[in-house]
Protein backbone atom coordinates (compact mmCIF):
# COMPACT_ATOMS: atom_id res chain seq x y z
CA UNK A 1 0.00 0.00 0.00
CA UNK A 2 2.76 2.47 0.35
CA UNK A 3 4.87 1.26 -1.81
CA UNK A 4 1.92 1.96 -4.57
CA UNK A 5 0.75 5.14 -3.00
CA UNK A 6 4.89 6.15 -2.81
CA UNK A 7 4.98 5.43 -7.13
CA UNK A 8 1.43 7.56 -7.71
CA UNK A 9 2.53 10.49 -5.81
CA UNK A 10 6.03 10.55 -7.81
CA UNK A 11 4.58 9.34 -11.03
CA UNK A 12 1.74 12.54 -10.56
CA UNK A 13 4.20 15.45 -10.03
CA UNK A 14 5.31 15.35 -14.23
CA UNK A 15 1.83 14.89 -14.98
CA UNK A 16 0.96 18.26 -13.00
CA UNK A 17 4.13 19.89 -14.98
CA UNK A 18 2.85 18.86 -18.20
CA UNK A 19 -1.04 19.96 -17.31
CA UNK A 20 0.45 23.03 -16.08
CA UNK A 21 2.11 23.76 -19.69
CA UNK A 22 -0.69 23.33 -21.49
CA UNK A 23 -2.62 24.95 -19.06
CA UNK A 24 -0.38 28.51 -19.81
CA UNK A 25 -0.04 27.78 -23.94
CA UNK A 26 -4.14 27.02 -24.10
CA UNK A 27 -4.65 30.65 -22.33
CA UNK A 28 -2.12 32.49 -24.29
CA UNK A 29 -3.23 30.67 -27.85
CA UNK A 30 -6.75 31.62 -27.05
CA UNK A 31 -6.03 35.09 -26.14
CA UNK A 32 -3.49 35.47 -29.16
CA UNK A 33 -6.88 34.05 -31.40
CA UNK A 34 -9.38 36.50 -29.94
CA UNK A 35 -11.18 33.48 -27.83
CA UNK A 36 -12.40 33.04 -24.25
CA UNK A 37 -9.15 31.77 -22.34
CA UNK A 38 -11.00 29.69 -20.14
CA UNK A 39 -13.36 27.41 -23.05
CA UNK A 40 -9.94 26.50 -23.91
CA UNK A 41 -8.82 25.67 -20.54
CA UNK A 42 -11.35 24.02 -18.58
CA UNK A 43 -11.23 20.73 -18.96
CA UNK A 44 -7.68 20.88 -18.27
CA UNK A 45 -8.70 22.73 -15.24
CA UNK A 46 -10.65 19.21 -14.29
CA UNK A 47 -8.22 17.07 -14.53
CA UNK A 48 -6.17 19.63 -12.09
CA UNK A 49 -8.83 19.34 -9.54
CA UNK A 50 -8.83 15.00 -10.18
CA UNK A 51 -4.87 15.21 -9.77
CA UNK A 52 -5.49 16.65 -6.38
CA UNK A 53 -7.91 14.28 -5.12
CA UNK A 54 -6.08 11.22 -6.56
CA UNK A 55 -2.41 12.87 -4.94
CA UNK A 56 -4.65 13.37 -1.57
CA UNK A 57 -5.62 9.81 -1.37
CA UNK A 58 -2.47 8.47 -3.05
CA UNK A 59 -0.94 10.37 -0.39
CA UNK A 60 -2.49 9.38 2.29
CA UNK A 61 -2.26 5.79 1.45
CA UNK A 62 1.49 6.20 1.16
CA UNK A 63 1.76 7.16 4.64
CA UNK A 64 -0.86 5.02 6.57
CA UNK A 65 1.16 2.33 4.85
CA UNK A 66 4.24 3.51 5.82
CA UNK A 67 2.87 4.09 9.48
CA UNK A 68 1.96 0.71 9.84
CA UNK A 69 4.95 -0.79 9.42
CA UNK A 70 6.96 2.05 11.05
CA UNK A 71 4.71 1.24 14.41
CA UNK A 72 5.41 -2.43 14.23
CA UNK A 73 9.17 -1.84 14.02
CA UNK A 74 9.26 0.78 16.85
CA UNK A 75 7.15 -1.75 19.01
CA UNK A 76 9.41 -4.66 18.31
CA UNK A 77 12.26 -2.55 18.67
CA UNK A 78 11.22 -0.94 22.21
CA UNK A 79 10.14 -4.46 23.49
CA UNK A 80 13.92 -5.89 22.63
CA UNK A 81 15.42 -2.91 24.04
CA UNK A 82 13.46 -2.89 27.00
CA UNK A 83 13.94 -6.68 28.20
CA UNK A 84 17.55 -6.70 27.33
CA UNK A 85 17.47 -3.55 29.85
CA UNK A 86 16.06 -5.56 32.54
CA UNK A 87 18.69 -8.66 32.00
CA UNK A 88 21.37 -6.35 32.71
CA UNK A 89 22.82 -6.73 36.10
CA UNK A 90 23.08 -4.31 39.26
CA UNK A 91 26.99 -3.13 38.13
CA UNK A 92 25.34 -2.21 34.38
CA UNK A 93 22.65 0.36 36.26
CA UNK A 94 25.33 2.16 37.96
CA UNK A 95 26.91 3.31 35.40
CA UNK A 96 26.03 6.94 34.99
CA UNK A 97 25.95 6.26 31.71
CA UNK A 98 23.12 4.14 31.40
CA UNK A 99 21.22 5.99 34.12
CA UNK A 100 17.11 6.38 33.87
CA UNK A 101 17.56 9.64 31.63
CA UNK A 102 19.62 7.92 29.41
CA UNK A 103 17.59 5.04 28.46
CA UNK A 104 14.17 6.85 28.70
CA UNK A 105 15.70 8.66 25.77
CA UNK A 106 17.23 5.77 24.15
CA UNK A 107 13.91 4.03 24.18
CA UNK A 108 12.05 7.25 23.30
CA UNK A 109 13.36 9.47 20.40
CA UNK A 110 16.46 6.94 19.45
CA UNK A 111 13.87 4.19 18.97
CA UNK A 112 12.12 6.84 16.75
CA UNK A 113 14.81 8.58 15.12
CA UNK A 114 15.81 5.27 13.38
CA UNK A 115 12.65 3.37 12.12
CA UNK A 116 11.56 6.88 10.78
CA UNK A 117 14.73 6.94 8.68
CA UNK A 118 14.33 3.19 7.88
CA UNK A 119 10.78 4.07 7.23
CA UNK A 120 10.92 7.48 5.38
CA UNK A 121 14.04 6.69 2.99
CA UNK A 122 11.95 3.70 1.27
CA UNK A 123 8.92 5.77 0.82
CA UNK A 124 10.93 8.73 -0.58
CA UNK A 125 13.26 6.81 -3.36
CA UNK A 126 10.33 5.19 -4.58
CA UNK A 127 8.26 8.81 -4.78
CA UNK A 128 11.61 10.41 -6.28
CA UNK A 129 12.80 7.89 -8.52
CA UNK A 130 8.90 7.65 -10.11
CA UNK A 131 9.11 11.21 -10.44
CA UNK A 132 11.83 11.31 -12.04
CA UNK A 133 11.29 7.92 -14.14
CA UNK A 134 7.76 9.13 -15.62
CA UNK A 135 9.11 12.82 -16.24
CA UNK A 136 12.37 11.99 -18.19
CA UNK A 137 9.79 9.39 -20.39
CA UNK A 138 7.91 12.20 -21.05
CA UNK A 139 10.34 14.39 -21.76
CA UNK A 140 11.80 12.26 -24.29
CA UNK A 141 8.96 11.78 -25.97
CA UNK A 142 7.82 15.68 -26.37
CA UNK A 143 11.49 16.40 -26.67
CA UNK A 144 14.43 14.40 -26.90
CA UNK A 145 16.96 17.17 -27.23
CA UNK A 146 15.76 19.65 -24.09
CA UNK A 147 15.16 15.87 -22.70
CA UNK A 148 19.21 15.57 -22.87
CA UNK A 149 20.06 18.90 -22.19
CA UNK A 150 18.20 18.77 -18.78
CA UNK A 151 20.10 15.61 -18.32
CA UNK A 152 23.53 16.93 -18.84
CA UNK A 153 22.35 19.84 -16.17
CA UNK A 154 21.84 17.27 -13.49
CA UNK A 155 25.74 17.04 -12.41
CA UNK A 156 25.24 21.01 -11.59
CA UNK A 157 22.30 20.20 -9.46
CA UNK A 158 24.20 17.41 -8.09
CA UNK A 159 27.00 19.34 -7.13
CA UNK A 160 24.75 22.19 -5.57
CA UNK A 161 23.28 19.58 -3.21
CA UNK A 162 26.84 17.71 -2.66
CA UNK A 163 28.01 20.97 -1.42
CA UNK A 164 24.69 21.24 0.57
CA UNK A 165 25.41 17.94 2.33
CA UNK A 166 29.33 18.81 3.19
CA UNK A 167 27.76 21.82 5.10
CA UNK A 168 25.40 19.17 6.56
CA UNK A 169 27.72 17.17 7.52
CA UNK A 170 29.49 20.15 9.41
CA UNK A 171 25.67 20.68 11.13
CA UNK A 172 25.99 16.96 11.59
CA UNK A 173 29.37 17.58 13.57
CA UNK A 174 28.22 20.04 15.84
CA UNK A 175 24.90 18.11 16.51
CA UNK A 176 27.03 14.84 17.58
CA UNK A 177 28.48 17.52 20.45
CA UNK A 178 25.02 18.89 21.13
CA UNK A 179 24.04 15.49 21.82
CA UNK A 180 27.08 14.71 23.95
CA UNK A 181 26.23 17.92 25.36
CA UNK A 182 22.33 16.91 25.67
CA UNK A 183 23.36 13.37 27.64
CA UNK A 184 25.64 15.74 30.02
CA UNK A 185 22.94 17.43 30.90
CA UNK A 186 20.44 14.38 30.93
CA UNK A 187 22.87 12.31 33.40
CA UNK A 188 23.26 15.56 35.25
CA UNK A 189 19.37 16.13 35.65
CA UNK A 190 18.50 12.20 36.39
CA UNK A 191 21.19 11.69 38.74
CA UNK A 192 20.28 14.91 40.93
CA UNK A 193 16.70 13.85 40.95
CA UNK A 194 16.54 10.58 41.73
CA UNK A 195 19.32 11.51 44.43
CA UNK A 196 17.23 14.80 45.83
CA UNK A 197 17.41 14.32 49.37
CA UNK A 198 20.81 14.18 49.36
CA UNK A 199 21.46 17.52 47.03
CA UNK A 200 19.21 19.26 49.45
CA UNK A 201 20.48 17.47 52.48
CA UNK A 202 24.03 18.97 51.43
CA UNK A 203 22.52 22.31 50.04
CA UNK A 204 24.14 21.90 46.57
CA UNK A 205 20.95 22.68 44.45
CA UNK A 206 22.91 25.85 43.78
CA UNK A 207 25.87 24.43 42.53
CA UNK A 208 24.01 21.60 40.22
CA UNK A 209 21.88 24.58 38.86
CA UNK A 210 25.00 26.55 37.86
CA UNK A 211 26.32 23.34 36.15
CA UNK A 212 23.29 23.03 34.34
CA UNK A 213 22.97 26.29 33.23
CA UNK A 214 26.86 26.23 31.62
CA UNK A 215 25.76 23.11 30.30
CA UNK A 216 22.27 24.86 28.15
CA UNK A 217 24.93 27.53 27.41
CA UNK A 218 27.35 25.70 25.81
CA UNK A 219 24.62 24.14 23.25
CA UNK A 220 22.72 27.99 22.77
CA UNK A 221 26.19 29.03 21.02
CA UNK A 222 26.14 25.89 19.04
CA UNK A 223 22.72 25.91 18.22
CA UNK A 224 23.65 29.61 16.65
CA UNK A 225 26.57 28.49 14.98
CA UNK A 226 24.50 25.67 13.42
CA UNK A 227 21.57 28.22 12.20
CA UNK A 228 24.39 30.56 10.68
CA UNK A 229 25.75 26.79 8.38
CA UNK A 230 21.80 26.59 7.86
CA UNK A 231 21.27 29.66 6.28
CA UNK A 232 24.38 29.07 4.07
CA UNK A 233 23.11 26.16 3.02
CA UNK A 234 19.80 27.24 1.95
CA UNK A 235 21.41 30.59 0.50
CA UNK A 236 23.62 28.49 -2.09
CA UNK A 237 21.68 25.40 -3.05
CA UNK B 1 23.55 27.00 -8.31
CA UNK B 2 20.10 26.08 -8.93
CA UNK B 3 19.11 29.04 -10.58
CA UNK B 4 22.72 29.12 -12.74
CA UNK B 5 21.55 25.58 -13.95
CA UNK B 6 18.17 27.12 -15.08
CA UNK B 7 20.23 29.79 -16.52
CA UNK B 8 22.34 27.47 -18.61
CA UNK B 9 18.66 25.65 -19.92
CA UNK B 10 17.61 28.39 -20.94
CA UNK B 11 20.66 29.37 -22.98
CA UNK B 12 21.00 25.95 -24.71
CA UNK B 13 17.51 26.05 -25.60
CA UNK B 14 17.90 29.49 -26.80
CA UNK B 15 20.80 27.94 -29.18
CA UNK B 16 18.99 25.21 -30.54
CA UNK B 17 16.55 27.47 -31.49
CA UNK B 18 18.59 29.78 -33.46
CA UNK B 19 20.47 26.73 -35.23
CA UNK B 20 18.04 24.15 -35.81
CA UNK B 21 15.01 26.46 -36.70
CA UNK B 22 12.71 24.07 -38.12
CA UNK B 23 12.65 20.96 -36.22
CA UNK B 24 9.46 19.70 -35.12
CA UNK B 25 11.21 18.34 -31.55
CA UNK B 26 12.36 21.83 -30.97
CA UNK B 27 8.94 23.58 -31.39
CA UNK B 28 7.85 25.98 -28.48
CA UNK B 29 5.13 23.81 -27.38
CA UNK B 30 6.86 20.86 -27.16
CA UNK B 31 10.14 21.92 -26.01
CA UNK B 32 8.41 23.43 -22.62
CA UNK B 33 6.21 20.99 -22.00
CA UNK B 34 9.23 18.47 -21.86
CA UNK B 35 11.27 20.89 -19.91
CA UNK B 36 8.10 21.22 -17.15
CA UNK B 37 7.46 17.34 -17.25
CA UNK B 38 11.10 16.39 -16.16
CA UNK B 39 11.81 19.58 -13.67
CA UNK B 40 8.37 18.42 -12.26
CA UNK B 41 9.62 15.01 -11.57
CA UNK B 42 13.08 16.33 -9.97
CA UNK B 43 11.11 18.50 -7.98
CA UNK B 44 9.13 15.51 -7.09
CA UNK B 45 12.20 13.97 -6.21
CA UNK B 46 14.04 16.59 -4.39
CA UNK B 47 10.71 17.21 -2.06
CA UNK B 48 11.28 13.60 -1.47
CA UNK B 49 14.26 13.66 -0.84
CA UNK B 50 14.05 16.71 1.49
CA UNK B 51 11.93 14.42 3.73
CA UNK B 52 14.11 12.20 4.40
CA UNK B 53 16.00 12.29 7.99
CA UNK B 54 19.01 12.43 8.73
CA UNK B 55 21.24 8.78 7.97
CA UNK B 56 23.87 9.21 10.32
CA UNK B 57 21.49 10.29 12.97
CA UNK B 58 19.94 7.11 12.59
CA UNK B 59 23.34 5.42 12.44
CA UNK B 60 23.94 6.20 15.42
CA UNK B 61 21.13 5.67 17.11
CA UNK B 62 21.48 1.87 15.94
CA UNK B 63 24.74 1.59 17.13
CA UNK B 64 23.70 3.18 20.88
CA UNK B 65 20.79 0.62 20.58
CA UNK B 66 23.13 -2.14 19.46
CA UNK B 67 25.38 -2.13 22.40
CA UNK B 68 22.99 -1.74 24.54
CA UNK B 69 21.20 -4.93 23.65
CA UNK B 70 24.61 -6.90 22.89
CA UNK B 71 26.58 -5.45 25.78
CA UNK B 72 26.76 -9.10 27.94
CA UNK B 73 25.73 -9.20 31.50
CA UNK B 74 27.49 -11.44 33.78
CA UNK B 75 23.74 -11.85 35.82
CA UNK B 76 20.54 -12.34 34.09
CA UNK B 77 18.11 -11.13 36.59
CA UNK B 78 15.46 -12.40 35.10
CA UNK B 79 17.04 -15.42 34.72
CA UNK B 80 14.34 -18.85 36.39
CA UNK B 81 17.45 -20.91 37.19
Amino acid sequence: MGFLGSIFVGGASPVVGYLIIQLMWGVTEAQFKGESGLDAIWHLIVIMFAIAVFMFFSKAMQQAGFALVQRSVGYKMRKILYESVLRKSMAWHDDRANSAGVIGNVLNSQVNSLSNVAITVTAARLEGFGGILIGLIAALVFSWPIALVLVGIFPIMMVSSKIADKVKQKQYGMLQVQEKELKEGDILLSDSISNFKTVASIAHQQILVDKFDKICEKRVNLEIKEANCEGFQFGFS
Amino acid sequence: MRNFAFGIIYLVQAYLVFYFEDAEVLAPDRMFTAMFTLMFGVFAFMGAMSTVQDKDKAIDSARKMFVMIETPSPIDPLAIE
